[in-house]
């Protein structure tokens, strides 16, 4: 099974994230979090495959700091950026810091749900639609 | 009457002048005839010096000549003496020893000694054996030298006798034998003449010079002949020297013809006479083409100066060539200058507009000028010959005539001089007229004139007139006008109006003559001496400026002053006009701080809205958007989930999907334009390009960025520039995407050199028409105005229909502006 932890700082958006991945086959949603260090205790925690991770945490934090943490300290989690701001120069930056992926939080979380299954299916955690 | 004629011919004939040539050339020969008595003088006195010391020289010779002959000659008488004194002689028997002796003699003198007895009997010869049998003496045709030694008892030279045996010519020289003072025997010795021929041969001698040696007779003894006399029998005439010798008749002869020292004299003396002829007649050619020069020169002085002719070959003839042509060019110009004056005059007096008059003591008009005839109205011809009391009205008669007499007595030993009077006048159709008349009088060849120089001043008075109305006119103005108006006379008031007195608060008499600085506020004196100088100094005009000035009661009023110049008795005075601005100064002050309250109000207006702004799309995006996106995804997750028997409410679900996606983007853009995130996060320039990129997704224009990074990362220091540059571009944008019609936009971000910021954006589209400007407002522009202002900048809208429109902010960057 694959373990996802989901770091929003809404839980409605946890909660329909949490439905939406956790009905993929081999997908399980181990835990989430709202802020950096609620997230970084769990990854710890749990060790997951993946991390869905938004660009603003609950107050006011930066979902920057977990990514660069997470890129440092597990090196075999990958982390998806899943945001509502749609800009390239953001993107840009969130995959130059690691993200292996980013998707528009509203329009895209559909393409951020196949970008998991797809990495079930290939059995692989470590393979990126960059690295495709 | 002919004795008058024939003296004054005379002395015409007598002053009649040397001509230059002549006198000249007698002048070089009063020189050179003196030169000339010398030269000759010292030729002849040369030829004569060398003729003296030749004869003298000659003379010589032949002294010395004679006394060589009467040494030898001495010299045997000598030797005979002693041989006589012999006591070998005594005795006939001892005879034979002096015969010894007398060869010892032959010996000496190589000539023959003879012993002969008181008979003449030669008792022996030393030329012959002693004992020989010998002859008498032979007797001589002149003087026998034995007969004369026997005769005297002394020694004696004789002349020549021949020899009694060769028959060849001898000479004896004898000496007596002395015995008890009688004479004994003669002893004498027989000399050849061929012996003295060879000593005069041996002599050296000039051989143009002749020398013969003669005995008491005159017959020749020896003689030594002239080369030149062969030569020449006709030789001309010879000097001769005779010299007797002092021990016998004999004598020497030396004879030298005249031309051996003579000509080469004569030839000299010759030379020297043709050399200083020569030299006479060069010196005297000389003078006389140089003299003919200077008579030239001089000549030609005499003569009128032709152009081009040479000039003068000498400098001082020259000098005084110049000078008289200068004298004669101001002689000249003199006289065509006073050709000239006299012209002038006549022209004045022909065209002088004041009528000028000449009368005589008589009254009677002697002149008068064409201006006098329009003066008058009477023709010059019947005012000439006419009295002047015609000119005058009848009322005055007395009284002019009385003017006149008295003038001429008074002034009667002046000179001219002018007195200026008012007069009337009378014109020929009995038009009477105020005249100002200038007179004078002087005496020309015993005669008094008088000339009136007349001017008609009816005009100048009508004139006069008029500029005293217009002067009452201008003081009613100056009272009347508002502003202060005071003249500025030597650095003192010398007029004001009654403006200026209110301005003041002091009536004119306080003011007049007060210095004009007492009233000028310290703050200004300065401003006031540097105009006053500028003015002074020329300039007719100096821009008008604000002063301050100080009332009488203290009161300070700002005025605004404009200043010019005039000149008045030729003293610079200043026209000084106030005008009292202390009212609309302080409105103006208070206007501007309004104006800057409002602008402050606009700006913090603008903060609030802005922060407002920002406020909502927080909300919006943080709260409203997240609500959203999780009604999506679950909406989502539930079709994911749904139980095959609740097909039906797929489309349900998916339309609610579509609902949520919708709402998203509208909040987006809400959000977007409230307050863009990224403009926070990133910058302006990322912001501009989302911008750009949303904006062409929108409407489909395609846009153009060329935007400065260096530029955007300036403006970030300054969060209020980088809003409002953000606001303009996202409010031009969507004038561009609603009115337009443009097909390409182009957005510019640059930094200036001069630390400002400007922003550029530019469409193709159809422009502002110059009568929808007012719709400029509409646009939004005016807001945009504002903001612009409210951040220390400047916006520039530029527009012509069909060719698009421009819109520019240009924001200083300045320490102030980063730090707000």
């Amino acid at each position: 099974m694959m373990k996802v932890v989901v770091v929003d700082d809404s839980v409605a958006v946890q909660q329909g994230l949490g439905r939406l991945l956790g009905a993929v086959s081999g997908v399980t949603v181990v835990g989430n979090a709202e802020a950096v260090d609620d997230a970084l205790r769990l990854i710890e925690s749990t060790r997951p495959d993946v991390v869905v991770l938004d660009v603003d945490l609950r107050g006011g934090e930066r979902g920057m700091d977990v990514l660069r943490r997470v890129v440092r300290d597990h090196p075999g989690t990958q982390v998806i950026m899943l945001s509502n701001f749609g800009w390239q120069a953001m993107r840009d930056g969130f995959l130059q810091a690691g993200a292996s992926a980013y998707f528009d939080k509203s329009l895209e979380f559909m393409e951020a749900r196949d970008w998991i299954a797809d990495r079930v299916t290939a059995g692989s955690g470590t393979a990126s639609p960059l690295l495709q | 009457m002919r004795a008058f004629a024939a003296s004054a011919g005379r002395r015409e004939s007598e002053v009649t002048p040397l001509s230059l040539d002549r006198f000249l050339t007698r002048l070089i020969w009063l020189c050179v005839a003196p030169l000339l008595l010398l030269a000759a003088y010292l030729a002849f006195n040369h030829v004569w010096h060398v003729h003296d010391e030749r004869e003298l020289e000659a003379d010589n010779l032949a002294k010395t000549l004679a006394a060589n002959l009467d040494h030898e000659l001495s010299a045997r008488i000598a030797a005979l003496r002693t041989l006589a004194a012999s006591p070998l002689a005594d005795d006939p028997a001892t005879w034979h020893g002096l015969y010894r002796e007398a060869q010892g003699f032959k010996d000496s003198f190589g000539d023959d000694v003879v012993v002969v007895d008181l008979q003449q009997q030669v008792i022996f010869n030393t030329r012959l054996p002693f004992g020989s049998t010998l002859h008498r003496m032979p007797d001589s045709q002149g003087r026998s030298s034995v007969a004369t030694a026997l005769q005297t008892g002394q020694p004696a030279v004789g002349d020549i006798f021949v020899g009694p045996r060769v028959g060849e010519p001898l000479v004896a020289v004898a000496a007596p034998g002395l015995r008890d003072g009688r004479v004994r025997f003669i002893l004498a010795t027989v000399i050849e003449t061929r012996r003295f021929q060879q000593r005069i041969d041996e002599m050296t001698l000039s051989d143009r010079w002749a020398l013969e040696l003669l005995d008491g007779t005159g017959a020749t003894i020896a003689r030594r002949p002239s080369q030149q006399r062969s030569g020449a029998a006709d030789a001309p005439a010879w000097h001769r020297i005779a010299m007797k010798s002092g021990l016998s008749a004999w004598q020497l002869v030396l004879e030298i013809p005249r031309g051996v020292y003579f000509t080469p004299l004569v030839e000299a003396a010759a030379a020297l006479a043709v050399g200083v002829l020569a030299a006479t007649l060069v010196g005297v050619l000389g003078g006389t083409l140089a003299g003919r020069r200077l008579a030239r020169s001089v000549a030609s002085l005499a003569q009128e100066p032709q152009p081009g002719a040479p000039a003068p070959a000498i400098a001082e003839v020259g000098a005084v060539r110049r000078l008289l042509d200068e004298s004669a060019e101001k002689r000249r110009q003199a006289e065509a200058s006073l050709a000239l004056s006299e012209a002038r005059l006549r022209g004045i007096f022909a065209s002088a507009t004041d009528a000028i008059v000449t009368i005589d003591t008589s009254q009677t008009i002697l002149m008068a000028n064409p201006a006098a005839e329009r003066m008058f109205g009477c023709p010059i011809d019947q005012l000439i010959g006419a009295p002047v009391e015609r000119l005058i009205p009848a009322r005055y008669h007395a009284r002019h005539r009385l003017q006149v007499q008295a003038f001429g007595e008074r002034e009667a030993d002046a000179l001219p001089m002018g007195v200026q009077r008012d007069v009337v006048g009378l014109r020929s159709d009995g038009e009477e007229f105020p005249i100002d008349a200038s007179i004078s009088h002087l005496q020309v060849g015993g005669q008094r004139l008088f000339t009136a120089i007349l001017r008609d001043v009816s005009d100048s008075r009508r004139a006069e007139a008029a500029l005293r109305d217009s002067e009452a006119r201008l003081r009613q103005l100056l009272a009347l006008l508002p502003d202060a108006v005071f003249v500025n006379s030597g650095g003192r008031i010398a007029f004001v109006n009654e403006a200026a007195s209110r301005l003041f608060g002091a009536d004119e008499s306080a003011l007049l003559g007060r210095l004009v600085l007492e009233l000028i506020h310290p703050d200004s004196i300065e401003q006031v001496r540097t105009r006053v100088a500028a003015l002074r100094g020329g300039a007719t005009t100096v821009p008008p400026v604000e002063l301050k000035v100080v009332r009488a009661d203290g009161a300070v009023r700002t005025v605004e002053s404009t200043d010019t110049r005039f000149v008045d008795h030729e003293e610079v005075s200043l026209i000084v006009v106030l005008r009292d601005v202390t009212e609309l100064r302080q409105a103006q002050t208070a206007l501007r701080e309004s104006h800057a309250d409002l602008q402050r109000l606009i700006e913090s207006q603008n903060s609030v809205q802005e922060d407002e702004r920002k406020r909502i799309a927080r909300e919006l995006h943080d709260d409203l958007q997240q609500t959203l996106a999780s009604i999506a995804i679950n909406v989502a997750a539930i079709g994911e989930r749904l139980p095959p028997d609740a097909a039906a409410a797929v489309p349900v679900l998916a339309e609610v999907g579509q609902l949520a996606t919708a709402a998203i983007e509208s909040t987006r853009r809400i959000v977007n334009d409230l307050r863009p995130q990224i403009l926070e996060d990133l910058g302006l320039v990322p912001a501009l390009e989302v911008m750009a990129d949303q904006f062409e997704r929108r409407s489909g224009i395609s846009c153009q960025l060329e935007l400065d990074a260096d530029a955007g990362d300036r403006v970030l220091a300054a969060p209020a520039v980088t809003t409002c540059l953000y606001r303009v571009a996202q409010e031009s944008l969507n004038n561009v995407a609603k009115h337009a019609w443009a097909s390409l936009v182009r957005i510019r971000l640059t930094g200036n050199t001069d630390g400002s910021v400007a922003l550029r954006i530019t469409d193709d589209g159809q422009g502002i028409d110059a009568k929808d400007r007012r719709k400029l407002d509409s646009f939004g522009l005016l807001g945009m105005q504002e903001r612009v202002r409210a951040v220390g900048g400047r916006l520039r809208v530029e527009s012509r229909p069909g060719d698009g429109t421009t819109v520019e902010v240009v924001v200083p960057l300045v320490g102030a502006m980063l730090e707000a």
